[in-house]
């Protein structure tokens, strides 16, 4: 366990030597910007609470999605992208299991990730006036569902690293966030298409495969679920074309992107043992 | 007692990524290297000898055959525990500065704060970068950044010490200051299993060398065995003249350097007593017969040259 931590803080002092933290302050700018857009659009409004939901759903999906960038930006060169540049050889031959290098730079890349996260959160509960909304305990059940979404996605490009270089570890990361975001757009034309009788089967099941690679709606969906968007109409009217399924969340959507964490590592773990290094 | 390293056919095949074309980089190697001893592990470029190691370590693993170090088995945690190790390809993580660096290693190796502390001191006085310590990596120069990688391997006072080219980077200075760790080492009774181009460092320090070619063993032993003890006779007379040329040739190839010196590349099997009594019976005055040891580098370029012709010998 020891092991594990000293790799893990290894790694987050890398993480704090490159320029992740210029990224992050770009991108809290861009919080502050989108919260003055809200403030002032006439879109929202018609419901009390309407607005500060609004933005709340704007912060989280920016909070997962950029977090989700971060991580995969420090998961691409972890495994192959060290042993490329050869400064495994001499961690690899003290003793340690390659599993607890692989779950050092695992905890090492998330930790700063959670970090930034909750610096997020913090400027979206001010930004919104969540807690003069009574709306925290939502927002907090929310903004864990929506960790998921860097964590599947880190976990993933880790796990591309034990077999890929840095690069195509990137690579392969995007076409999966493409996939995830594809997942709704299908589901929506694999109905049309079994509307008009032509019953597209094909279509649908890829959607489903898509959901399962890269499950980017249904943690969406819990998240807005959790934050009871349900009740905004224009919200709702919005995130259903997003999703092409209705906005109610099961425990499943939960549930398999703790599974697919949980998979991703061991995949990882299983290909990083097979490698030469 | 187990051997320090012992391997079994240990083979590695490299493999083109549609499986087309295949390379033997270790072909079968047998190596068995006692504890207590310094070890040198000699090839040209590409004879496998990193290849080696990184099965040694259980970085890389083995097409087929097997290795132990210290009596276990190659890659177990227990064997790391006990060993050192400085790779070729030496690129630390340049962000730590040099205490932080062995700081860190200390820390993988297990030893305690206290330990850690007094170890890496001692590491880094050993290497003489004891004022480079607050220094990042970063700005290490290549010597420096070997020192340091030496120290690393030096530093949880392995049994076994593995080091891939360790002087490859080294002023004078910095060889001469590895050569006398490499002798410390032994005075310990630790093992030092050393590859290295540099073949009169090697000379100076192993007890034992093994010369791979292609990845297959082609020697091994003692140099002192090794190398032919007389291959070459410097012999100095009053007064050279045909005759005594004639009684030198039976015995080698002569080559004469002026009037008063020629040099005798003996035959296998001449000896030089034989020579000085047979010049002494036809009436040479002699004033020196110096035997020359062949070196390790001219046994080194005529096995591995020997090695050479038979591989293309066999292949016609
Ligand atoms: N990862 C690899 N994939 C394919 N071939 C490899 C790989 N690593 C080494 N080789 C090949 O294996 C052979 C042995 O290489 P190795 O690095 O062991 O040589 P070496 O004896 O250490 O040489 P040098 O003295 O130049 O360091 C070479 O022909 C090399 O091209
Ligand atoms: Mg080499």
């Amino acid at each position: 366990m020891s092991a594990i931590w000293t790799l893990a803080r290894l790694t987050v002092k890398e993480a704090l030597r490159r320029r992740t933290f210029v990224a992050a302050a770009i991108i809290t700018l861009l919080f502050l910007f989108i919260w003055w857009q809200t403030e002032h659009s006439p879109r929202y409004g018609a419901i009390a609470g309407e607005r500060e939901a609004a933005f709340m759903q704007l912060g989280l999906g920016m909070m997962r999605f950029f977090t989700a960038l971060i991580g995969i930006a420090m998961a691409a060169g972890a495994i192959s992208g060290e042993i490329e540049r050869g400064t495994h050889y001499v961690i690899l031959a003290r003793p340690l299991t390659r599993v607890q290098v692989l779950l050092g730079k695992w905890l090492g890349i998330l930790i700063p990730c959670l970090l930034l996260y909750l610096f997020w959160s913090a400027i979206v509960i001010a930004t919104a006036r969540v807690g003069a909304s009574g709306q925290l305990g939502a927002f907090a059940t929310a903004a864990a569902i929506s960790f998921l979404y860097p964590l599947v996605f880190t976990t993933l490009t880790l796990c591309y690293s034990t077999f890929a270089p840095p690069m195509l570890c990137n690579a392969l990361a995007m076409v999966s966030l493409v996939i995830g975001w594809s997942e709704g757009g299908m589901r929506g034309w694999g109905q049309a298409l079994l509307g008009n009788g032509e019953g597209n089967h094909t279509v649908l099941f890829m959607a489903d495969v898509a959901g399962h690679y890269a499950p980017i709606a249904r943690i969406a969906r819990a998240s807005a679920t959790a934050l009871g968007l349900e009740r905004y109409p224009m919200i709702s009217m919005i995130m259903t074309g997003n999703f092409g399924e209705g906005l109610h969340a099961t425990p499943w959507d939960v549930w398999w992107p703790i599974l697919h964490v949980a998979l991703a590592l061991i995949a990882a773990i299983l290909i990083f043992n097979a490698r030469d290094v | 007692m187990p051997y320090a390293i012992e391997t079994r056919q240990l083979t590695k095949i490299y493999r083109s990524p549609w499986g087309r074309r295949r390379l033997r980089a270790v072909d079968q190697l047998d190596l068995r290297v006692q504890q207590g001893t310094v070890f040198g592990f000699l090839g040209p470029n590409g004879a496998g000898k990193t290849t080696t190691i990184m099965m040694l370590l259980g970085n890389t693993r083995p097409t087929s055959g097997s290795a132990r170090l210290l009596g276990l088995p190659n890659g177990s945690l227990e064997a790391r525990r006990r060993l050192g190790f400085l790779p070729e390809k030496f690129q630390f993580h340049e962000f730590l500065t040099a205490e932080e660096f062995l700081e860190l290693h200390g820390r993988l190796a297990g030893l305690s704060p206290a330990l850690r502390r007094q170890r890496a001191d001692a590491a880094l006085a050993m290497v003489g970068l004891e004022d480079r310590r607050k220094q990042r990596l970063r700005q290490f120069s290549k010597g420096m950044q070997q020192r340091i990688g030496l120290a690393q391997a030096l530093l949880a006072d392995p049994e076994l010490v593995i080091l891939d080219e360790p002087t490859s980077a080294l002023d004078p200075l910095g060889r001469r200051q590895v050569r006398d760790i490499i002798l410390r080492l032994k005075q310990l009774g630790r093992t030092v299993f050393l590859n290295s181009h540099l073949l009169s460092e090697i000379e100076l320090t192993c007890d034992e060398v093994a010369i791979i070619n292609q990845g297959r063993l082609v020697r091994q032993g003692s140099i002192e065995d090794l190398t032919a003890p007389t291959a070459r006779v410097t012999v100095q007379l009053d007064r050279l003249s045909p005759a005594l040329l004639e009684v030198m040739g039976r015995f080698g190839a002569v080559q004469q350097r002026n009037h008063t010196e020629v040099e005798v590349q003996m035959w296998p099997g001449a000896e030089t007593p034989d020579l000085v009594a047979a010049l002494y019976q036809v009436g040479a005055r002699l004033q020196a017969v110096i035997p020359h040891r062949e070196s390790l580098e001219d046994y080194f370029v005529r096995v591995v040259r020997g090695d050479e012709e038979v591989a293309n010998g066999a292949k016609q």
